[in-house]
């Protein structure tokens, strides 16, 4: 039992920070913040699918914003509550770590955004002692505005 | 051995996933839908450029770096005011000494098209 336990950790893990590649419109893997042992709260929303514009999608006449940054992060909380390295632990997280937010943040810093296209999603995780943990998704793209 | 079974596995789990057991900050790439030569102005003369970005982690315990597919391409794009298509991604590893050392970087090829 032990053993499958570790197996299930393990697997877990190794998951949970793997680099996902293209293909990612039709696999529709969820990028959530993995939960821990002993999940206390669990209110979090993360990034599964989204077909985004190549160049040629783009609308006839639509002006170029350039280069643009958006984000939107998960939290994890896991309190440890044994001292072994099965880290046994009471966990919580919280946060919107989805496209939409990510994309609401690029509208916000630039309003007169339309669309994007040329878009690369990434994910940023970081951990400090596995206690606290954040995992965001970066979209990086091109925008344009609507034709004048 | 049998209380060291536990240690090997947590330290399998952190090298497998390129964390770090004390501290991690690592960007990881998810998805890049890029671009064909029939959605950009392409030319038989476009340069075909290659791009990078790295991840690494020490003794299982610290992972850094940015591996992300936005480091990837520009530092492929470099000073070019360009765009990406015909792009090929590809992961590339190092581990060293049981993985104490481990390097997992993002390749990106493609050829720059003008805006």
């Amino acid at each position: 039992m032990r053993l499958l336990t570790s197996a299930v950790l393990l697997v877990a893990l190794a998951s949970s920070a793997a680099a996902r590649g293209e293909g990612d419109e039709e696999t529709a893997t969820p990028g959530l913040i993995p939960p821990g042992n002993f999940v206390l709260f669990y209110d979090t929303e993360g990034p599964l699918s989204f077909v985004t514009m190549t160049p040629r999608e783009r609308p006839k006449g639509a002006r170029e914003l350039g280069l643009v940054k958006g984000s939107s992060c998960q939290h994890g909380l896991s309190v440890p509550i044994t001292a072994d390295v099965r880290g046994t632990s009471i966990t919580g997280a919280i946060g919107n770590g989805g496209y939409s937010k990510a994309l609401a943040d690029i509208k916000k810093s630039k309003p007169d955004v339309a669309g994007i296209y040329d878009v690369r999603t990434d994910m940023r995780v970081f951990s400090i002692l596995g206690i606290y943990r954040k995992l965001c998704t970066e979209v990086t793209a091109r925008a344009f505005a609507a034709a004048p | 051995m049998r209380q060291l079974r536990p240690l090997c596995l947590a330290l399998a789990a952190a090298a497998l996933s390129s964390c770090g057991i004390l501290y991690t900050d690592i960007k990881v790439p998810r998805g890049y839908r890029t671009a064909t030569p029939a959605d950009v102005k392409s030319a038989s003369d476009d340069p075909t450029v290659s791009g990078m970005s790295c991840n690494r982690s020490a003794i299982y315990l610290f992972a850094w770096g940015d591996g992300s597919y936005a480091a990837a391409v520009t530092n492929a794009l470099g000073t070019r005011d360009g765009i990406l298509y015909d792009v090929r991604a590809d992961v590339k590893v190092n581990a060293y000494v049981l993985g104490l050392y481990s390097k997992v970087c993002t390749v990106l090829t493609g050829k720059v098209a003008k805006l």
